[in-house]
């Protein structure tokens, strides 16, 4: 009778996940990410989590971008103008876009042209009510100089929206397709500030997206109901759960029990596990993006060039590729990956060469050797799988030199903070791509502007590199514009002005009835075709 | 007895506002707040304490107050889970080791005991995780519950608020929720339960050797009755005010396996919140996790007081 008792009870304690609740595992997917959003407006960041959590499922942009051709395509926008002087765009919106209605907003009308000035007007104008909301920065839109790029976002019927351009910018196009560029809705922020709330803009968030917000509990987990309706058409998913797990281990461990079906960051430790189990697939994507050491070039003695191209000579890139990213990637000789059209091939990165770096040391007054803090971020990055070991690489190499190298692991918050401030010695750091242009590297990782917003870690600012940038622009030419990027890579790579270590493969790991999704180009999984078998 | 329930209050205020100046002082050293002098900075913190203000959390900007609450429930109901545990098991297993004395059964029990207790928590979970639910794939690798379940946060106790919630995914919420507990719980109850099982012997042991039980015996009863009426009843009351203190050993182990099981409980709110240098939520969650301690162990040696006889006259004795 006992035993009889006991069997039916674990019986039933096994069989909790296949019983009543079947139908709603069916439609509902659990994607383990790495890190919590910082917050859900993805205008205000510069965080893959944030925009993996926000860009593809709350939010659509004006264009798209192709991932063959890289040329945007009609989203919000069907159709698009550009003047003659290049200095007015005009875009006609999508009729019958509806926001999402939760329990803090039901939208009244769809999209129209003043959601997308309102979206825009906040970025530009100071006056605006909610520019200096949520600490009033911008940090994407700062790096591109978009605030002295554009001069005016108005209205000119209800579908029809105009940009105002101070200079013609054949990139304005791509930076209106990138994650950052969300239109946001004017109705519910007049309402949030007739309620005396703005700052709910950017934690509640209302946008035209497959997904919306349901309930999020900071570092546990966001979930998202789908949007009924999504004018790309509703999701397969009712349900989608991005369940907060920063431990890469601890992931791969759910994903093989099936309490997640999607993981983000797989470690590329990992990846002859996921390989043995015949439930799992790994899709690959060739990334756009660099893993680079930083130094302050503001700071001594990094601000001699000696002491920066000693320490470029002193690494081994080569250990680093396989012991960090077990050969998945490839070494950077400059910033641009090859596969981006701006790469320039005639730059490579000289070999490792200890006792020319200990000559360089020794010219500079370094021959004693020095001490430095290196900051690594905490958790994977899309570039590096691992900030602490590639330090621990690194702070072996330079020992040698007798550059005693102190390793200061930082949150991804700390560390931008840090960044922000300036007054680290040197940082690894990166960048992933948002669009297909250059620009969008080279000014992020290298520009003046780009120093404040803490993007630009070697705080390096050289006047001809930016002209070279600006130049490259405003020139329609391609062949011209390619020579433009070629020569701001060889001014920074003459002065060293930052060292670039690798370009890594974005990996994601999945169970296999899971079918229908699509690992974006720039970032982050679109989880709006992605249904279960 | 209310002389002895005033003196334990007191002692009790007195160790709380020990515990709020160590907070102060914390917070003192780390922010070098030269504004105010020492004490007009103290009772002003303690004036925001008693008002219930424990901060702001700098990484979510939320009350921490409200944080504590939120993350209390999931690991009080680890640690009552943990307890019954180690009740059900170490209260049979001690009174066989001390009825065994000496023989084969009691050296066992004794060297189980010891392994349990010198086994780290850490590595003891990541092993019943590697098994149970790697290997065989029977229960979940960590949480509190599959995210699938919408269920609304009532009391935060989660096999309670599952069969509260008004889902039609009630029941096998609920079977998910014990699903979930059984690991951390087990994990969590290894510790109380040598200690248990320890307590249980020696204060059975103490009892068997009383005349009343060998009164007992000689009467003719058996000898399952005689240790249920007399032996374990009486040997109770000498157990139980240690196992009040094991609340402290219970919670640093809890805040160890809610970090190998993902649990949101309290614990490993407190470690996310010194790697986020949240100051605010670091001083709060040690406080909570602190006045729990105090407050739960005092409770247990009053109520025990309360309710045997016995102990109130040791009191009385010791009082003279």
């Amino acid at each position: 009778m006992r035993l009889w008792l006991w069997s039916l009870l674990t019986t039933l304690l096994l069989a909790g996940c296949d019983g009543g609740n079947r139908q709603l595992a069916q439609e509902s997917l659990l994607y383990c990410v790495e890190g919590t959003p910082l917050t859900f407006n993805p205008q205000l960041i510069i965080s893959t989590e944030t925009l993996d959590a926000t860009a593809h499922q709350l939010y659509d942009r004006l264009l798209d971008i192709t991932p063959n051709s890289q040329q945007p395509i009609p989203a919000l926008a069907t159709e698009w103008e550009r003047s003659d002087d290049g200095l007015r765009y005009r875009f006609t919106l999508r009729p019958g876009v509806t926001f999402h209605d939760t329990d803090w907003f039901s939208p009244s009308r769809p999209l129209t042209a003043e959601d997308v000035v309102f979206t825009f007007a906040r970025l530009v104008d100071p006056q605006h009510p909610y520019h200096s909301v949520s600490g009033g920065h911008y940090p994407f839109f700062d790096s591109i100089g978009w605030q002295a790029l554009v001069s005016e976002v108005h209205a000119l019927n209800e579908h029809q929206v105009e940009f105002v351009l101070t200079r013609p910018n054949v990139s304005f196009l791509t930076n209106l397709a990138t994650d950052y560029a969300v239109i946001l809705s004017a109705e519910y922020g007049e309402q949030l500030l007739a309620a005396g709330q703005p700052q709910r803009l950017d934690q509640q968030p209302v946008g035209t997206g497959p997904f919306m917000l349901n309930q999020y509990r900071p570092d546990e987990f966001i979930r998202y109901h789908r949007h009924p309706g999504y004018w790309r058409g509703s999701a397969r998913l009712a349900q989608l759960v991005f369940d907060i797990t920063p431990k890469s281990s601890k992931r791969l461990a759910k994903l093989l029990t099936g309490e997640c079906d999607v993981m983000a960051h797989p470690a590329t430790s990992q990846l002859s596990v996921i390989k043995q189990h015949s439930e799992l697939a790994l899709s690959y994507a060739t990334g756009m993006n660099v893993a680079v050491l930083a130094l302050n070039t503001q700071k001594a003695p990094f601000d001699d060039i000696r002491v920066r191209k000693a320490l470029s000579l002193a690494l081994n890139r080569t250990d680093i590729l396989q012991a960090v990213y077990f050969d998945i990637g490839a070494l950077a000789e400059s910033l641009l990956p090859p596969v981006s059209w701006g790469h320039d091939p005639s730059l490579l990165m000289p070999l490792p060469d200890q006792d020319r770096a200990r000559w360089l040391l020794a010219q500079a007054g370094l021959s004693e050797g020095f001490d430095m803090d290196l900051l690594v971020p905490s958790g994977a990055r899309t570039y590096n799988p691992d900030g602490l070991k590639t330090g621990q690489l690194i702070q072996r190499r330079l020992a040698e030199l007798g550059i005693r190298v102190k390793l200061l692991s930082l949150e991804e918050q700390i560390l931008r903070r840090e960044l922000r401030q300036g007054h680290q010695d040197a940082v690894l750091t990166g960048w992933s791509a948002d669009t297909p242009d250059p620009d969008n590297m080279l000014r992020n990782l290298l520009s003046c502007q780009a120093i404040a917003a803490g993007t630009n870690a070697s705080r390096w600012c050289h006047p001809l590199f930016e002209q070279q940038l600006d130049l490259a622009l405003t020139e329609p030419q391609m062949t011209r514009r390619i020579g433009y990027y070629q020569q701001a890579q060889q001014l920074a790579y003459q002065d060293m002005a930052v060292i670039p270590l690798v370009h890594s493969q974005r990996l994601q790991a999945y169970r296999k009835e899971v079918q229908g999704l699509r690992l974006l180009p720039y970032g982050g999984v679109a989880f709006h075709q992605a249904y279960k078998e | 007895m209310l002389r002895y329930l005033l003196r334990r209050l007191g002692l009790l205020l007195t160790t709380l506002l020990v515990l709020t100046l160590v907070a102060y002082l914390l917070e003192f050293k780390l922010l070098e707040d030269a504004q105010s002098d020492f004490m007009t900075g103290y009772l002003a913190f303690l004036q925001q304490l008693l008002a219930g203000d424990f901060g702001i959390s700098s990484a979510t900007g939320l009350p921490v107050l409200g944080a504590i609450g939120q993350y209390f429930p999931a690991t009080l109901e680890l640690c009552l889970a943990a307890f019954t545990i180690s009740l059900l098991v170490g209260v049979p297993t001690g009174t066989l080791a001390a009825l065994r004395q000496g023989r084969w059964q009691d050296t066992l029990i004794l060297t189980g005991t010891l392994i349990g207790y010198s086994v780290p928590v850490f590595w003891l979970g990541l092993l019943l995780v590697m098994f149970f639910s790697l290997h065989l794939g029977w229960l979940p690798v960590s949480g509190q519950l599959s995210l699938l379940f919408e269920i609304e946060q009532v009391t935060g106790i989660m096999t309670i608020d599952t069969l509260l919630a008004d889902s039609q995914y009630r029941w096998p919420a609920f079977l998910d929720a014990v699903r979930h507990l059984i690991l951390p719980a087990l994990v969590l109850a290894i510790v109380p339960t040598t200690e248990v099982i320890r307590q249980t012997r020696s204060a059975l042991l103490e009892v068997l050797k009383q005349n009343y039980i060998r009164a007992a015996l000689t009467k003719g009863f058996s000898e399952t009755q005689v240790i249920l009426r007399h032996g374990l009843r009486n040997a109770f009351p000498m157990a139980i005010p240690t196992l009040g203190l094991q609340f402290g050993t219970v919670l640093t182990s809890a805040i160890m396996t809610e970090i190998v099981f993902d649990w949101p409980g309290l614990g490993r709110w407190l470690v996310s919140s010194i790697a986020l240098q949240d100051y605010a939520a670091i001083k709060g969650g040690t406080l909570a996790i602190a006045t729990f301690t105090i407050v739960a162990s005092s409770a247990v040696e009053v109520l025990s007081t309360l309710i045997y006889p016995a102990r109130r006259r040791a009191i009385y004795v010791r009082q003279g």
